[in-house]
């Protein structure tokens, strides 16, 4: 009954922090994929906002799935979405990164966000951690070892996918100016 | 009673993996001037590599790397206590219970990570003449955030929007006052 009770306590403004937590990450993209010579430019701005957050939902979508398969006994115990639920909890923990790494972006002209971003997501892998240790009765060291990995991994593949992403705006700038003057040419 | 001192060192490597535990058995066994050490040396190696990376450019001479590692030292016996000075008392306001010599001594201790980030960095700036004041400096200070999250939470029993406000006023202090130096 009072593990019940602490689950519920623990999923209120569950939906706030997704959002929230999307928003960092969207905002990380924007941070990886600015041009400080024109930093308002849409093309830059949307797509690495999308990157973003297509980067946080697999982070989190990872993390929720290897935590949940180290935690099969806590599901039982506290339903499928107890794992989930905590994940989110410590998700919101990236906050202060994202927050730095816009001001460090936008007001001090810093173009390398990447440590934002692999010290924001090992300080939420390592939340959610303590967020699932709050269900248990003895937390251990598992959870912190499975979530410090999977950020890790993350936190890499950031690190490599970026270089190539980044070429993707200017290609679909490109594109989209070569699709006008075609369709110009056409009208004209 | 447990009468076993905490060990300095697994105290260092525990702030630095999961802060959570180790603020809640180690910190208040520890002296005051260990954690004051930490930080100082945290910043000193930070703030040398810094030097160190404009001496490489040839921005700057011998003499500013010195200077910039007795700034990095002072930053860290000063700074640092300072802001876990001004944290306690607002989160005093929040009725925390924790002392003012705990709330400093877990947050020069929350930089734990810097350290460690700090001696690998200065082990390869020195031996392979890489820059590494963003690389391994930068990171080590983003790492502390953490836990200094952890430390805030801890005063505030678990309070987490007080923690992310108080962690990113903390981290962009820290962060932006070193790019100030840097610039300097």
């Amino acid at each position: 009954m009072d593990q019940e009770i602490k689950l519920e306590e623990l999923k209120k403004g569950n939906g706030i922090r997704k959002w929230i937590t999307g928003l960092c990450f969207g905002a990380f993209g924007i941070t990886a994929f600015v041009n400080l010579a024109d930093p308002l430019n849409p093309v830059n701005l949307v797509f690495g906002f999308l990157a973003g957050l297509l980067f946080g939902a697999l982070c989190k979508k990872f993390m929720k799935a290897v935590l949940g398969a180290g935690n099969g006994e806590l599901k039982k115990e506290h339903g499928k979405k107890s794992v989930s639920i905590a994940v989110d909890r410590g998700m919101v923990f990236i906050v202060p990164f994202a927050v730095m790494a816009l001001a460090a972006s936008f007001l001090m002209g810093w173009t390398i966000t990447g440590g934002f971003v692999s010290a924001g997501v090992m300080t939420t892998g390592a939340m959610s951690a303590v967020e699932i240790g709050k269900l248990k009765e003895k937390p251990g060291m598992k959870n912190t070892i499975l979530a410090s990995v999977t950020a890790w991994c993350f936190s890499m593949l950031w690190f490599f996918a970026i270089p190539f992403a980044g070429k993707i705006p200017s290609y679909l700038e490109g594109g989209i100016t070569l699709l006008f003057s075609l369709k110009d040419q056409i009208l004209q | 009673m447990n009468d076993k001192k905490p060990s300095m060192i697994r105290t260092v490597f525990g702030m630095m993996i999961s802060p959570g535990p180790t603020l809640k058995t180690a910190v208040s066994g520890l002296p005051l001037f260990f954690s004051l050490l930490v930080s100082a040396l945290a910043f000193l190696l930070f703030f040398a590599q810094t030097g160190l990376d404009l001496y490489k450019t040839g921005q700057q001479g011998l003499g500013f790397v010195l200077m910039s590692a007795g700034a990095g030292a002072i930053y860290g016996i000063t700074v640092i206590p300072l802001l876990g000075i001004v944290i306690w008392l607002i989160l005093k306001l929040a009725k925390s219970d924790k002392g003012l010599g705990w709330a400093i001594r877990s947050f020069c201790l929350g930089y734990s990570g810097t350290l460690i980030y700090g001696i690998i960095g200065m082990i390869f700036s020195l031996a392979l003449g890489w820059r590494t004041s963003v690389a391994f400096g930068v990171t080590g200070v983003l790492w502390a955030t953490g836990p200094i999250i952890a430390a805030i939470r801890e005063m505030t029993d678990g309070k987490t929007a007080l923690g992310i406000l108080l962690a990113t006023f903390a981290g962009a202090t820290v962060l932006f006052s070193w790019a100030i130096f840097g610039n300097l």
